[in-house]
């Protein structure tokens, strides 16, 4: 693993639990061998030359494997009908920029964050705000519901992640019980609870992603491999074992061992930064959208891009993108204002959803699949559904 | 003396200051500090290259297969792809007025 990932010797870390067998991995690398008194400019020329034929080695074996698309293998497939989805509700409160929102477990309540550093937690069937709380800075870029429904995880640009009891007495001043939990050296760009509410992980602008251990606040085990900020991450579905992907604005999408901390697929084929990635619900697969105005999908076990999801008329920037519950569906949040939903194997858009009034900056599906919430640069929130 | 207390201050400010840069998340960037800092960097690239080169892979056409067959299994529960029965949509219903 990497001569600079944490080990025992730093702090006790809480046991993780074991991976699940990855069956697409061999054995592990052999045992860097011991530094030889060569000259530098020898040893860093042979060393180029080697990731070079390694680069070329690996774009052969990816190029193998590539006996036919993914839309041709899905021609025998129905085509999708007429596709209506509209606005079921709007979220009004947050006074500037809503940048990012998560889903509660019980498909109905939402956290929201906007650039004037208010936290909000709403019922969506009733557009209740059911908690606020200010945070001590702006540019509030990352939120994430606990799995208990119990509390917040939230952070920017204070460089940090802090958790909040949510209280069930309104009154109570959440801000007094906050804890902070991550600390980084640049913004926050994204978090999310693992499978409990005792770990979190983060992606921040400096470059890395770690997991902390909520209670303590130690760091568990941290990321390195981007090259330039890491803007979003998500979290494998948990049967398919301890693995989360990131994507940066080195345009590259890795996806991480959450054991060992070593990055152990990446893609590279974006042509400009990743704002967005999104496990297909099977977890064989990805999603990532992306400044270059293209959603992708990738597939990990044939460990390469599949399909691409563009069209010459759309020149913006997608800022999320999610799934639908069965994958068929992807929704993607773009910087001119409006949702596309994709036809996932056919590669085909199937839906343009307008509303908003300025960009969508953030994009979920709701836990259940019922409908998803879209939060904009126009200070709303909208919950969408399907009419039929 | 006050010659003494200042080295004590600067002292202790080092060691803090040290204290923090010495958490594993800056490791990354004190080891770019050191001269060597790019062979090493070349070293990691290439270990990471023969580890991202040793994955094991299937072919697209049976990749592809599994998506769509996952997809097919799981369309008849996606509300947002085929809809569900009137009255199990609690988004469907208008938002429930408060009672002021």
């Amino acid at each position: 693993s990497c001569d600079f990932a944490p080990s025992g010797s730093f702090s006790p870390f809480r046991r993780l639990p074991l991976p699940a067998k990855r069956k697409y991995m061999r054995s592990p690398l052999s045992p860097e061998m011991a530094t030889q008194e060569v000259p530098l400019n020898e040893t860093l020329a042979h060393l180029k030359t080697e990731s070079e034929t390694l680069k070329l080695k690996l774009e052969e074996e990816r190029a193998k494997l590539h006996d036919v698309e993914l839309h041709q293998v899905a021609e025998k497939v129905e085509g999708l009908g007429q596709f209506v989805m509209k606005t079921r509700r709007t979220l009004k409160g947050h006074g500037n920029k809503v940048l990012c929102m998560d889903w509660c477990k019980d498909k109905r309540r939402i956290v929201s964050s906007s650039q004037d550093g208010k936290v909000i937690v709403w019922d969506a069937f009733t557009t209740n705000k059911e908690h606020a709380v200010t945070m001590p800075c702006t540019w509030v870029m990352a939120c994430a519901y606990a799995p208990s429904g119990c509390a917040v995880a939230c952070g920017g640009l204070d460089n940090k992640c802090s958790v909040y009891p949510l209280s069930l007495d309104k009154n109570e001043n959440l801000a007094a019980k906050k804890k902070s939990v991550a600390m980084h050296t640049n913004y926050l760009s994204a978090c999310s609870f693992t499978n409990s509410d005792m770990q979190i992980l983060t992606s921040s602008g400096d470059g890395t992603c770690a997991l902390w251990d909520v209670e303590s606040g130690q760091l568990l085990q941290s990321f390195h491999g981007h090259a330039a900020d890491v803007l979003c991450l998500d979290l494998a579905p948990s049967e398919t074992g301890n693995t989360f992907v990131s994507g940066g604005c080195d345009k590259k999408a890795n996806v991480w061992d959450m054991r060992s901390g070593q990055c152990i697929q990446s893609f590279e084929t974006h042509e400009s930064d990743i704002n967005s990635v999104r496990y297909y619900p099977s977890g064989d697969a990805f999603a990532s959208g992306s400044d270059d105005a293209t959603c992708r999908l990738y597939d990990l076990r044939a460990d390469r891009e599949v399909a691409i999801y563009s069209k010459e008329s759309i020149i913006f920037g997608v800022s999320s993108v999610d799934f639908s519950l069965s994958g068929r569906l992807l929704f993607g949040g773009y910087n001119d204002y409006t949702i596309n939903v994709w036809d996932v194997l056919k590669g085909t858009r199937v839906s343009i959803l307008f509303g908003h009034e300025n960009r969508v900056s953030t994009l979920r599906v709701s836990p259940d699949g019922t409908a998803f919430c879209t939060g904009s640069w126009d200070h709303t929130l909208r919950v969408w559904i399907l009419m039929c | 003396t006050y010659n003494f207390y200042g080295k004590i201050q600067i002292l202790t400010h080092f060691s803090v200051s040290m204290l923090c840069v010495w958490r594993p998340a800056h490791f990354f960037m004190l080891v770019n500090m050191t001269s060597n800092s790019s062979l090493s960097n070349m070293r990691r690239l290439v270990e990471q290259l023969k580890l991202e080169a040793s994955v094991e892979r299937i072919k697209i056409s049976q990749a592809a297969a599994e998506l769509q067959q996952y997809c097919l299994q799981n369309a008849s529960k996606d509300a947002l792809l085929v809809g569900v029965p009137t009255g199990s949509n609690p988004f469907r219903e208008p938002r429930s007025c408060a009672v002021v």
